[in-house]
């Protein structure tokens, strides 16, 4: 079950999409997974072809996922390809009691901290401690991404890692709160926290640019 | 409702039941009003107002199956340290079953250091079986059968055997995992 404890916006009076029927579009999903849990089996027996058209459906968000988590294209793009190679290799193992999507953002996200702990590393070693403490991780160059949009994705980049994946997954992926526990590897009252405080540091960081702005 | 109330509400996302008490506090309150105005643009955001999805790059998917053509399933990867590589090397190492036994192993020897001597005297009499005679007098010119010396290398060479026949022991164990699987 989803919780919306956390979705945002519900004083602001958000209108309704135009989505189609409920029967419509659950019939739809259905179809989906079950084209999807086809690949999955086949892709398990050693059917490349399919596990391709998983790869066709998931590369786009894994690669999103990393990009959010990480900021820069070339590192995301290795880290995506190291997953869907690790997923690959994992997928004899993949037991189904979890969606295919969760499982595998499960492998993009750890690949991404992994990465995300070396390039902090490597950094560390390259610069002075003053450098790294002033530094903040480069702010991906996502559609959209201007003014406000480039302010929010340069405050996420500053984030803590757990709370930047915690938010990554709720907000952009979509994940509810029990998926991003599961995804990340902790507990629901965890996620939860590095949720509400991410969204503190958020807007606390929003604030000072609007103060910064008003004063320039 | 008072300024950290407000606060609690906005990192909690907003849950509905509040908004007039928000309403009524953010009128009176000019800080708060701003925080409130600060979710609001930021909440926009997080729900993709404007925003684009994000491609992976050209080729992106043939690159990756490109890889994994090239991985063969089959084939398990040997990694000695397989998890948890976000942590310092001293903590993995810490973690890594081999390196424990490796450690209770120098922990006993040194508590009775009386058995490498044992040891070694076993190690020595069923050398000297295969171990020819010039091989012997060259170990001996080089002055590598000291006693310091041989002990040296038992210390070193006890905790590696202990590591190497854990990893190889993981290494079989997975193989044979998968191979039931299948
Ligand atoms: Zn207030």
């Amino acid at each position: 079950m989803r919780s919306n404890l956390l979705k945002p916006g519900p004083i602001q009076g958000r209108s309704n999409p135009v989505v189609p029927s409920i029967s419509e579009s659950a019939k739809q999903a259905a179809d989906e997974a079950s084209e999807e849990s086809g690949w999955i089996e086949r892709a398990c027996a050693g059917d490349t072809a399919a596990f391709r058209r998983l790869v066709e459906r998931y590369g786009d968000r894994a690669y999103g996922l990393a990009l959010r988590m990480l900021g820069s294209p070339e590192e995301a793009e290795e880290a995506a390809q190291d997953a869907l190679v690790r997923a690959w290799r994992a997928l004899p193992r993949f037991r189904g009691d979890s969606r295919f999507a969760t499982w595998l953002y499960r492998i993009v996200v750890r690949r991404a901290l992994d990465r995300s702990a070396a390039l902090k590393a490597r950094r560390a070693r390259e610069t002075t401690l003053e450098e790294t403490e002033l530094e903040a991780p480069p702010s991906p160059d996502l559609p959209g991404s201007e003014g406000v949009s480039r302010r929010l994705d340069q405050l996420l980049g500053s984030l803590p890692e757990m709370q930047r994946a915690a938010v990554v997954l709720y907000y952009y992926e979509d994940r509810s709160v029990e998926e991003v526990a599961r995804t990340l590897g902790l507990p629901l009252g965890t996620v939860k926290t590095h949720l509400h405080r991410a969204r503190a540091l958020l807007r606390a960081g929003w604030e000072l640019e609007e103060r910064r702005s008003g004063i320039e | 409702m008072n300024c950290a109330d407000l606060k609690r509400w906005l990192n909690e996302g907003m849950p509905r039941g509040s908004e007039r008490d928000v309403g009524e506090h953010a009128e009176r309150c000019p800080g708060c009003a701003a925080s409130l105005h600060a979710q609001l643009e930021i909440d926009a955001l997080l729900r993709g107002e404007g925003r684009g999805r994000v491609e992976a790059p050209p080729r992106f998917v043939d690159r990756v199956m490109a890889e994994v053509l090239a991985a063969d399933r089959s084939a398990p990867r040997i990694e000695l340290w397989p998890a948890l590589p976000a942590l310092p090397w001293w903590a993995q190492a810490a973690a890594d079953p081999a390196t424990v036994l490796a450690c209770v192993l120098v922990a006993l020897l040194a508590w009775r250091i009386d058995w490498l001597g044992d040891l070694a005297r076993l190690a020595g009499n069923l050398g000297s079986r295969y171990v020819t005679q010039p091989l012997g007098q060259t170990w001996s010119t080089m002055g590598l059968d000291r006693p310091a010396v041989t002990l040296g290398f038992e210390l070193i060479a006890i905790p590696a055997l202990a590591w190497g026949s854990l990893v190889l022991y993981r290494w079989t164990e997975r193989i044979l995992r998968r191979s039931t699987r299948a």
